[in-house]
């Protein structure tokens, strides 16, 4: 690994041939420069504090130029492995199925991992996910369903740990294609976040491996900034049901022509969910009918505007960095992909600008505290629940960590067997 | 067909089994009907706080993941389970008389085109028919409809198509034709009701194939939608339980399926017997 | 004989090319792109030049028939292209799905036939009693959907007695089979009835004829009997039924593949299908209306081997 190579991939997030998911937050790079044999300068443009906490994700990883530019664009496809300098090296991918890992004994970090060889293997089905974790067939898995916890806990509940989370579940409004303007006004969108009841979402959905959150932004996120942040936590309450007050807003948004089309993934989970805001609809007296959307789909609807032809959806939104600015930027121009529903605010904008060229913690904290103010007063997306990361371990293995740090860190080589 | 007093020699016709089968259908029909009084709770009526609650007096079956009674989601869901199979046997069965009896009264040319385009339909799965309608036209309870009534088309006109070609053959139709009477009308009058007897009790037994093919769509999520009641969805949503041990909502949603398609089976045997007699 | 295949060989070609087709457009037509697949899904930040960049490579704005003509042409110079989603070439993403579907097929025939035909045997010479309740099982197995039984033998056989894995494709040859078990029971449920109740109603006639009474009255051995006499001349019903269960089953593999949760070739399709993932389904739905046309194919050629009035007839 060389200086050349580190330049050279973080460079390539900004070439649009390379398709980077990261592109977004290399936008106020300048330049990226070799210097001596072991540096590499970056100039920004203005000061951006999230360029900072990105070099900690996979947009800090780096792969060797030569391997890169030999591949171009198949590059991480079966076709042309992907060549890193890891803990582990990459033994085989069967695609659509596993992923085998053994380990790299010229790896540059002293203490190597613990196991020989690793298997990722894709398990999409829950039932298939817990029979298998049962019987040791698999031994760990990181983020099981509502239905996947419930039923781990009644078979072996020792084997699962909670960490924090860093990712909300959330209720999207969402502007149809056509542009017609949102159907969920902001009246109706307050009822229902007092219409729902979030402790039985938190319990029967996701099996009790979330907390009911009236915080958009992931709470695991507010991490600096003194007491700002515990007091604007503070100011948001807790998540109650008040069915009178709703009814009382719903009355004030006039009276609803046509049924609120609510889409989610065609998953059971999501199907129990969406069930529940329709229930919560139905007792204010807000009619919503429900969308199912073929999965694969569901996620596409993401990214493709035209097949969201629906009037509210639900989205996690992880946070890649201990930054409430990755949440909120959701409003901001630069990274507007994901307001589905066209939210606008002047304040807001400038705010999250300021924020982002903020160095001083405290005050950085200070504007984003305002900036949630507006966006839960507004309620621009509806927060729900707040995700507990969960992993399980089979009595076997140990030293996985159950935080969300795991798409971020080479965790697995702390991974080895469990002492008897 | 049966003339007077037909009836009664039918029930006899049917045996015990048959009748038994008769009673239960009409019973389903009655609860189908019926189910806005008879259900004992709203079939859509969430109660969190009594999830997978056990049999009792107030839920006789118990009740499912939101806290649901399964007993009242069973009966709304006998709806669409009659209705969803009846639809499609009637636009299946309407396709494939037009389309049959078009190729039999023209023979040649038109009848090798027919019988090309069904012998093509007949490769194409119906699943996969249906979920290639699902990706067009998104999942519901009627494109699933549509789809799966195209799929068994090609069967039915096949069938019938034979049928029609050996009574087309028969002298009595000639002698229509010579005295003058339409193509169509004496398809109408004379061709379609010789061959009903034989397609009627084929229409019957791929009521049970619809109920069947139909459920199943519903189980991949492609057909009617959640939340409402629906006897394949319920063993779907049923199905990501079993492995909490909460069986009661999967089985008892797939016995539902199974009852009524065996009495569709029962009745459908029964009549091609006698049809087969009396021919 | 040999101009009827070819007949045979140039219509199965025609419906293979038609379907593509029909498939095809379906695919083109259908809304949404396969945009969001191809460049990852998931995040939405792909910038327009990206996008535009994937639309001009992988050709998703080009009419539908230039499309397919560039999907047909490489088909006949053995391309088939690559999955958008996965990047990897459609048929060592199949062959990797294959042995799952083609096992659970197989199993299921072999346990349907052969439990079919013995069921049906033996219930044409068991009792009365015994008649009636086969026939009761069989009535009631054959209206059993597949996905119903599942869920039946898994509650049984899986959760509460823990014999069979619940789900899963399982690893290695004897482990695959072993997760096979229970989803071909479910697959060849219906089947095996339908087998059972023609083997029995095919047996019963043969047992009446005249030269299978004569046999019994000169004290033959009863097994003799029915291997010789009776069993051969009611295989040609059983084999009809055959080529409608084996079609039936190609169908249903999507089915049950899904309820156990299986990597096979059905699930394949459905995720694919939903992320418009046209290569993919392309060769899976070509895959799959092949299976039907062959199991015609190898029906048609069985009759020949096995009933001489065929032979004859096709000369």
């Amino acid at each position: 690994m060389t200086p050349q190579d580190v330049a050279f991939s973080l460079a390539r997030h900004m070439d649009p041939a390379t398709k980077s998911r990261w592109a977004r937050y290399f936008t106020n790079v300048e330049a990226i420069t070799v210097e001596g044999d072991h540096g590499v300068k970056v100039k920004l443009k203005q000061p951006d504090v999230m360029f900072h906490a990105v070099m900690a994700t996979l947009a800090g990883a780096v792969v060797k130029k030569a391997h890169a530019e030999a591949h171009q664009n198949a590059i991480g496809t079966p076709q042309a492995l992907p060549m890193c300098s890891g803990p582990f090296k990459l033994a085989a991918w069967n695609v659509g199925s596993s992923i085998q890992l053994v380990r790299n004994d010229s790896h540059w970090n002293a203490a190597k991992p613990l196991s020989s060889r690793f298997e990722f293997k894709f398990v999409t089905d829950t039932a298939a996910q817990v029979n298998g974790l049962l019987t040791g067939e698999l031994q760990g898995m990181y983020g099981p369903t509502g239905n996947a916890i419930a039923g781990l806990k009644k078979a072996d509940e020792k084997g699962l740990h909670y960490g924090r989370g860093f990712s909300n579940y959330n209720l999207i409004p969402n502007q149809r294609p056509s542009g017609a303007p949102l159907v969920v006004s902001d009246k109706i969108r307050q009822a229902l976040s007092l219409a729902i009841d979030r402790t039985a979402v938190a319990r029967n959905v996701f099996g009790g491996a979330a907390l009911p959150t009236l915080s958009p932004a992931p709470s695991a996120s507010l991490s600096y900034g003194g007491d700002v942040f515990p007091q604007a936590i503070a100011k948001l309450g807790t998540p109650k049901v008040d069915l009178e007050a709703a009814k009382a807003l719903v009355a004030q948004a006039g009276p609803i022509t046509q049924p609120i089309i609510l889409a989610y993934g065609a998953r059971s989970d999501y199907q129990l969910l969406a069930t529940l805001i329709q229930d919560a609809g139905r007792k204010i007296g807000v009619p919503i009918e429900l969308k199912s959307v073929p999965y694969g789909q569901y996620v596409a609807g993401f990214f493709d505007a035209k097949l969201r032809d629906y009037d509210m959806l639900m989205m996690t939104k992880n946070v890649n960095m201990t930054e409430p600015l990755d949440f909120y930027s959701v409003f901001t121009p630069a990274f507007d992909a994901l307001n589905f529903g066209r939210y606008q605010n002047k304040d807001v904008i400038e705010a999250l600008a300021n924020a982002r060229a903020e160095t001083d913690p405290a005050a950085r904290a200070r504007l984003i505290a305002s900036v949630q103010d507006i966006i839960v007063s507004d309620k621009a997306w509806i927060p729900l629940v707040e995700f507990t990361n969960t992993v399980y371990m089979h009595r076997a293995i140990t030293g996985a960590p159950a935080s969300y740090v795991f798409p971020y860190y080479p965790w697995a080589a702390g991974v080895g067997a469990a002492a008897r | 067909m049966t003339g007077p007093g037909g009836f009664a020699r039918t029930l006899e016709q049917l045996g015990l089994a048959g009748t038994l089968a008769l009673l239960l259908m009409v019973a389903v029909c009655l609860i189908a009907i019926f189910a806005p009084w008879i259900a004992p709770h709203d079939p859509l009526e969430i109660d969190v706080a009594n999830a997978f609650g056990p049999p009792s007096a107030a839920n006789p079956l118990g009740t499912d993941t939101l806290g649901r009674d399964i007993l009242s989601r069973l009966i709304w869901g006998s709806r669409s389970a009659l209705l969803g199979p009846l639809a499609i046997v009637a636009l299946s069965g309407g396709i494939a008389a037009v389309v049959a009896l078009t190729a039999a009264w023209n023979r040649g040319w038109v009848d090798s085109v027919i019988s090309r385009i069904i012998d093509i339909q007949f490769a194409f799965p119906a699943i996969l028919l249906a979920l290639l309608v699902a990706a067009v036209f998104s999942s519901g309870f009627w494109p699933a409809v549509v789809a799966l009534a195209l799929a068994s088309v090609p069967h039915k006109a096949r069938l019938l198509r034979s049928e029609a070609l050996r009574e087309r053959a028969q002298p009595y139709i000639e002698a229509l034709e010579v005295q003058g009477m339409s193509g169509p009308s004496i398809t109408a009058r004379h061709l379609f009701p010789a061959v009903w007897p034989l397609f009627s009790t084929q229409l019957i037994l791929s009521f049970g194939y619809a109920t069947i093919e139909l459920a199943a769509i519903s189980f991949i999520g492609l057909g009617i939608q959640a939340p409402t009641p629906d006897w394949g969805l319920m063993v779907a949503q049923g199905q990501a339980t079993l492995i909490q041990g909460e069986f009661r909502e999967a089985l008892s949603a797939g016995l539902c399926i199974v009852a009524v398609v065996t009495a569709v089976t029962i009745i459908g045997d029964r009549l091609s017997h006698i049809h087969v007699r009396s021919i | 004989m040999s101009r009827a295949i070819t007949v045979r060989t140039l219509s199965v070609a025609s419906t293979l090319l038609v379907s593509s087709f029909i498939i095809f457009a379906a695919m083109h037509y259908s809304p949404g792109s396969s945009l969001a697949f191809i460049l990852g899904g998931g995040e939405n930040t792909a910038t327009p030049e990206q996008v535009a960049l994937v639309e001009a490579q992988y050709g998703l704005k080009d009419p539908l028939f230039l499309r397919y003509w560039h999907w047909i042409s490489g088909v006949f110079t053995g391309d088939w292209g690559r999955s958008y989603a996965m990047k990897e070439d459609v048929w060592r993403l199949l062959g990797a799905r294959l042995p799952t579907t083609l096992g659970l097929i197989a199993l299921a025939c072999t346990m349907s036939i052969f439990f079919g035909v013995a069921v049906g045997a033996l219930a044409s010479i068991a009792g009365r009693t015994a008649g009636i309740a086969i026939t009761a099982v069989t009535t009631v197995g054959f209206a059993t959907p597949g996905f119903v039984a599942a869920i039946i033998l898994v509650s049984i056989f899986a959760v509460k007695l823990g014999w069979f894995p619940a789900l899963g494709s399982g690893e290695g040859f004897i482990d695959g089979l072993w997760h096979l078990i229970l989803p071909s029971v479910a697959l060849g449920l219906t089947t095996s009835c339908v087998i059972a109740r023609i083997t029995r109603v095919a047996m019963t006639a043969e047992l009446g004829r005249e030269h299978v009474q004569t046999a019994i009255i000169r004290g033959v051995p009863k097994h003799l009997i029915l291997w010789r006499h009776v069993l051969r001349n009611a295989l040609i019903p059983i084999v009809t039924v055959s080529r409608i269960a084996a079609a039936t089953m190609v169908a249903g593999t999507v089915v049950i593949e899904f309820a156990f949760g299986l990597h096979g070739l059905g699930t394949l399709l459905i995720q694919a299908v939903q992320q418009k993932d046209v290569p993919v389904v392309q060769a899976i739905s070509v895959v799959l209306v092949g299976a039907y046309v062959l199991v015609n194919f190898v029906v048609d050629l069985l009759y020949l081997l096995i009933d001489p009035r065929v032979r004859l007839a096709n000369r």
